[in-house]
């Protein structure tokens, strides 16, 4: 069904170097995850199977902070869910592209993320597959590594502030730039230049936050010129 | 089994289970003919 659109088998690897910007900003939430388990008592083993088989960023988290905050089991897993439901209509916009019998179909549903799958549009209710599959596999190895990371960073690094944290969102919007260079209109290519130069100037001296705001704010200006 | 190992587990049923349902409900349904030809 794939060739019947023209995609060919490139768009794994396609899918892949897209999706590596991205699994560097999960990488990063992944360690935080990873500390935040840690520092809830969850021990080493829990969060790191928590991340291989769940692989869901939203989830995860919401099951942290409503344990952490000593609600029930069944709060925690209702959250999840409910944050997950996202899912549901994604895969069936994406079930037309997918191959396969019912199995094979439910396990490439498995490969669904939020970023890959918005990656994976080609607009018109359209979806490269093979691309949105590529784009999950750095994303995966990212969470579930960082993850580990994140859980045994007390042993290797102590304070993690050490690692320099702070700088991976300049990182991505630099990633973001260097690919836009190659492909990208000047609009772009300038937003997401100021992207990246907002991200890090506000870094040392903004709160928590309001830089990732402020670069995003300037991509969006890059979006709006690339749809336009 | 720890609360938190059951919300794992749960968690993790219930994110395949959704994952799952869209690509298996909605089956392979046809192109429109403009996108295959």
């Amino acid at each position: 069904m794939r060739n019947e659109t023209g995609w060919g088998n490139e768009g794994y690897l396609a899918g892949v170097r897209a999706g590596l910007p991205f699994a560097l900003v999960a990488g990063v939430v992944a360690i935080s995850f990873g500390v935040l388990a840690r520092s809830l008592s969850w021990g080493v083993l829990a969060p790191i199977v928590f991340s291989a088989i769940t692989f869901s960023v939203a989830a995860q988290f919401a099951v942290a902070a409503v344990l952490g905050a000593g609600g029930g089991v069944f709060t925690a897993i209702a959250a999840a869910v409910v944050l997950n439901a996202r899912f549901l209509p994604m895969g069936m916009a994406v079930a037309p592209f997918l191959e396969g019998g019912p199995l094979r179909r439910a396990l490439e549903g498995q490969t669904i993320l939020t970023t890959s799958w918005a990656l994976a549009s080609r607009g018109g209710g359209r979806f490269d597959r093979a691309f949105m599959i590529g784009a999950t596999v750095p994303q995966y190895l990212a969470w579930t590594i960082g993850t580990a990371v994140g859980v045994l960073s007390h042993v290797v690094v102590g304070d993690v502030e050490r690692l320099g944290l702070d700088v991976i969102f300049p990182a991505f919007f630099l990633t973001l730039l260097m690919r836009e260079l190659r492909s990208g209109g000047r609009l772009t290519i300038a937003a997401t230049a100021i992207a990246a130069a907002l991200a890090a100037t506000l870094v040392p001296i903004a709160p928590p936050g309001v830089p990732v705001l402020a670069a995003c704010g300037a991509a969006l200006l890059g979006l709006k010129g690339r749809s336009s | 089994v720890s609360a938190l190992w059951v919300a794992i587990v749960a968690v993790t049923l219930a994110n395949v289970a959704i994952k799952a349902a869209g690509p298996v409900l909605a089956g392979a349904a046809s192109f429109p003919h403009e996108w295959t030809t």
